[in-house]
């Protein structure tokens, strides 16, 4: 477009300028770090290119947390994801603007937050030594849990499920609200049953949203850890744990493309997550704009 | 059922003369045999303190077009939704073909709706949907084929069976609704404002094209709208709905001409309102003429309903003794006719509709007379 | 066929064959759709009952847990006097907290201030100058939702080792030129939202059309009428500093969430109790965000772009 005040400046500067400062600060703050990543974990101390650093990393220990890691995402994932497509559609039923709906939201977005160490400590009250539960279940059941449950990998997944229901409800409910009432009743008016409706119509039109929502639930366990590191302090079970420790050891030079290795790992590992996920999106978007 | 002419789709047609030809007839080529009644009879329905439908009764004669018309809040598309069951109704009875299907759910009532927008299966292409809707009627999927080709050949899209619904435009998306509600042979076709989303040239043309496909077919169906052009078009009978009841079930050119009240008369086309003098089977307004009443109007002082067509404006060298003085104060040309708007002496306005050669003699200002033609009129109360 | 029913035309409202019939009917009505609504609202009300039973137990617990002495199960309030009396030599366990609190309250100011300064004005000017840019803006300010805060911190470290070092010092605060990129895509989603509720380019040129300078069609035109958004913005920047632990904890920093960890071990009931007034705000801020958010979009109203964990 072409504005008809009168430009202060050379024209071709302020073609370009407006946008500097901007890419400028994400270059140092958000690519360069990216980039030292990925270039660390594959030079050698030289500075030349090298998979020493790679190879070095590939041990059974890294192998174990990544697979850790990996199951922990993908069953945390799978669960949120069924529970909280169940929320989002008793929730989509509810008249748009309703009370329900607003109060349902907001909670669901704040819980979808509600990761980290705030988490963990509301669960150590919850199913702690001392906890709210843990006490009712011994005084009213007689029915003891496990004092080590919360650090435990049976724990970590129950905990993790917390912010990733609620995650589930917030990007799964634009999808169900999108299933207009005119496909039911078309359906219906031909003679299907509801069950007929689900399998035919809404079960494959929410499908791809629903994987992709899995996905984005993956994403967001595999990079989580705050939870892990509050709640399990005596080992390093997941990846983030281990860069973790990787970084804080500063007596091994070693450490530091360990934890660049590590982490390409991971970038890996989103990164196929990621472009799986803008495949489903590009799938399902001719659909949505109908 | 299928006795189906598989002529080609014509896609423009020659418009109508405004005042719809009377197409009362029986129709050659309809499958009248295996047609339905359909009979809705004291059906009530209240939302709150609303009554959407007030011992509502309609009928609508095997193989014929039924249109409900009226204002929106009328109760004409829940009226249709209770046919599909779709709405509960709170009393009443719903008859197809003499059987009673209240108590019928939804997708046991063998019926078929075409709705206003957006109601293709966004992830089927155009035959899938078609072959979907058989699939639920329980058609085998070896005799899927043949019925799915053979509609949509009947609406024009045969090439384009392979699209999604959003690669295809509003119109065509109707079309493809329209032939997968026929192609499950439904007892009644059910049309809720199909047109009302698309652009005005594409209304008219598909509006033609369901009447067309419609009479082929013979099947007895029931179009709600809210535009009377449309309605008038279309139906066999008009039903014009208001506050949840008909106000008058009729001809199109019936409820045109012979308007039972002043809401069909003022909802149905314009109306020209003349104060008049009623007595038993004329009417006198003052200075214009004399006017023949309609059965059912008022007597005494009243207001005619005279259509723009019935009346006409002369310059005064043409005009005989007896014509009101009045000034033309708009002229719009509408290509095939012209409607000009007089103010009469007493101050009120009248609208006329011309021939384009009768009106181009009138120019803004011109004093001219105003005479009532030989239509009989409605004569109602005056507004208060 | 459709004789009959032409005969009767003129005669208004009167119901064709309707007196024999009237045995017919169903005076009691159906209950298809009711029954179908009846359905659902059990079934809502069952799910959303249990899930958000379930979902809201441990932040009740939480409370419970800052009022509840643990050996005895009396109630008592000395974690929340510890909170009310501020920082004071009396509890100098508790230090830490307060120096947490202030640095991630600074970093909050900070961040918000470094992100309005960076984004809006960039995506205001790429809207109006450079459209072509847009696409590579939206891809650059939604690649921390990609890349995890834990690899970012991998790369970071050196770069924060030359600005402790070299440029700045080893002060916590500094944390906020990453916390930055951190709040981007939210921030970038609040403000394209209220980017494109209005028509900027017509808004822009009109003004620039009386002669108003670039900058005052940025704070006097654009800003105002999309108020809501940035204030939305805002608050989800400040609800994602407010919540970071990853970036302090693996840097050595000490914030909020850091801070929270270590008294944790100390005196968990304050702890419980501070991450429970933690809690609180953040939802106070977020159902803000979504209330101005839904204000200023025409269409359903959903959820705050909120992903991070």
């Amino acid at each position: 477009m072409t504005l008809t005040a009168p430009l202060r400046l050379p024209r071709a500067v302020l073609r370009t300028a407006g946008a500097w400062p901007f890419f400028a600060y994400t270059g140092l703050f958000l690519l360069l770090p990216t980039a030292l990543v990925v270039v660390g974990a594959l030079t050698g101390p030289d500075g030349a290119f090298s998979l020493d650093g790679i190879r070095a990393a590939l041990t059974p220990r890294t192998a174990q947390v990544f697979w850790t890691s990996v199951w922990l995402s993908a069953l945390t994932a799978a669960v949120g994801a069924v529970l909280g497509a169940v929320i989002a559609y008793a929730l989509s039923t509810a008249p748009d603007g309703s009370v329900t709906r607003r109060v349902v939201t907001a909670f669901v977005s704040v819980l979808a937050q509600f990761g980290g160490v705030m988490l963990a400590f509301a669960f150590v009250a919850v199913l702690g030594a001392n906890g709210l539960v843990t006490r009712l279940l011994r005084e009213q059941l007689d029915v003891a849990v496990s004092p080590g449950l919360l650090s435990s990998m049976t724990g970590l997944v129950l905990v993790y499920c917390y912010f990733q229901v609620p995650l589930m409800v917030v990007v799964f409910l634009p999808a169900v609200d999108g299933l207009r009432p005119q496909w039911r009743e078309a359906t219906t008016t031909m003679g299907g049953t509801t069950a007929q409706y689900w399998r035919r119509v809404a079960g494959p039109l929410l499908a791809p949203s629903f994987l992709g929502s899995f996905l984005l639930l993956f994403a967001n366990a595999f990079s989580a850890f705050a939870t892990a590191a509050a709640l399990i302090s005596q080992q390093t079970v997941i990846v983030p744990m281990a860069i973790e420790s990787a970084i804080r050891n500063e007596n091994n030079t070693g450490m530091d493309s360990y934890a660049q290795a590590l982490a390409l790992g991971m970038i890996a590992v989103v990164g196929v997550v990621m472009t799986l996920h803008a495949w489903l999106q590009r799938r399902s978007s001719g659909w949505a704009a109908a | 059922m299928i006795a189906v002419l598989t002529d080609h789709r014509r896609e423009r047609r020659t418009s109508r003369s405004p005042r719809p030809a009377n197409r009362s007839q029986p129709r050659a080529g309809a499958a009248a045999a295996a047609a339905q009644p359909v009979q809705l009879e004291h059906v009530t329905r209240a939302f709150g303190d609303v009554r959407a439908l007030d011992d509502l009764c309609l009928t609508a004669a095997p193989g014929e077009l039924l249109a409900l018309l009226g204002p929106s809040g009328c109760g004409k598309t829940t009226a249709l939704r209770a046919l599909a069951g779709l709405e509960d109704i709170d009393a009443g009875s719903i008859r197809v073909g003499g059987r009673e299907v209240a108590d019928v759910p939804a997708h046991r009532r063998d019926m078929a709706m075409v709705f206003q927008a957006y109601s293709l299966m966004p992830h089927m292409t155009v035959a899938q949907n078609v072959a979907f809707a058989l699939e639920l009627r329980g058609v085998a999927r070896a005799a899927r084929a043949r019925t799915v080709d053979h509609h949509l050949e009947l609406v024009g899209l045969g090439a384009h069976r392979d699209r999604y619904a959003h690669q295809l435009s509003g119109g065509q998306q109707q079309r493809v609704a329209l032939a997968r509600a026929l192609a499950v042979q439904p007892s009644v076709l059910l049309l809720d404002e199909p047109l009302s989303a698309l652009d005005a040239k594409v209304r008219v043309q598909l509006r033609e094209e369901i009447r067309r496909i419609q009479t082929e077919v013979g099947i007895t169906t029931v179009f709600v709208t809210h535009d009377q052009e449309e309605a008038l078009a279309v139906a066999d009978t008009v039903a014009i709905m208001a506050h949840g009841k008909v106000a008058q079930l009729g001809a199109p050119q019936d409820v045109y001409e012979r308007p039972a009240s002043a809401f069909v008369a003022e909802f149905v086309g314009t109306t020209n309102r003349l104060p008049a003098r009623a007595a038993a089977e004329t009417a006198v307004v003052p200075g214009v003429g004399v006017v023949t009443l309609l059965p059912g109007s008022e007597r005494g002082d009243v207001d005619v309903l005279v259509r723009p067509e019935d009346v006409r404006l002369l310059l005064p060298d043409e005009a005989p003794v007896g014509g009101a003085d009045a000034r033309v104060v708009a002229v719009s040309y509408l290509g095939s006719h012209a409607r000009v708007q007089a103010r009469m002496a007493s101050g009120a306005l009248v609208t006329s509709q011309l021939r384009v050669d009768e009106a181009s003699v009138l120019t803004v200002g011109a004093a001219v007379q105003v005479r009532i033609g030989g239509a009989p009129a409605l004569a109602v109360l005056p507004r208060a | 066929m459709s004789a009959q029913v032409a005969t009767q035309a003129p005669v208004a409202a009167v119901p064709p064959a309707s007196a024999p019939s009237a045995a017919a009917a169903v005076p009691t009505g159906t209950r298809h759709a009711a029954r179908r609504r009846a359905r659902q609202r059990w079934l809502r009300r069952v799910v959303l009952g249990v899930s958000l039973t379930l979902l809201a137990l441990p932040i009740v617990a939480l409370l419970e847990f800052s009022v509840r002495y643990p050996l005895t199960g009396a109630v008592d309030l000395d974690a929340w006097r510890k909170i009310v009396s501020g920082r004071t030599s009396e509890y100098q366990t508790l230090a830490p907290l307060w120096t947490g609190l202030t640095n991630s309250l600074v970093m909050c100011a900070i961040t918000v201030t470094l992100m309005l300064v960076l984004l809006l004005p960039t995506m205001v000017w790429v809207q109006l100058r450079r459209p072509r840019l847009g696409r590579a803006l939206e891809l650059v300010c939604l690649l921390p939702l990609t890349i995890p805060a834990v690899v970012l911190v991998v790369g970071l470290a050196p770069v924060y080792r030359v600005i402790s070092t070299r440029v700045l010092d080893s002060s916590t605060i500094w944390l906020s030129f990453a916390y930055v990129i951190l709040v981007l895509p939210f921030a970038y989603r609040a403000l394209a939202a209220g980017l494109r509720s209005i028509d900027l380019v017509t808004l822009s040129e009109a003004a620039r059309s009386f002669g108003a300078s670039w900058w005052v069609v940025l704070v006097r035109v654009v800003a105002p009428n999309i108020r809501s958004a940035i204030v939305s913005a805002c608050f989800l920047s400040v609800a994602v500093v407010l919540g970071e632990f990853t970036l302090a904890r693996i840097l050595a920093r000490d914030n909020l969430q850091t801070a929270l960890f270590q008294i944790n071990l100390s005196d968990s009931q304050v702890a419980a109790a501070m991450a429970f007034l933690a809690l609180v705000g953040t939802t106070v801020l977020l159902v803000v965000v979504d209330l101005l958010m839904s204000r200023s979009r025409p269409t359903r109203p959903h959820a705050p772009g909120v992903t991070a964990s």
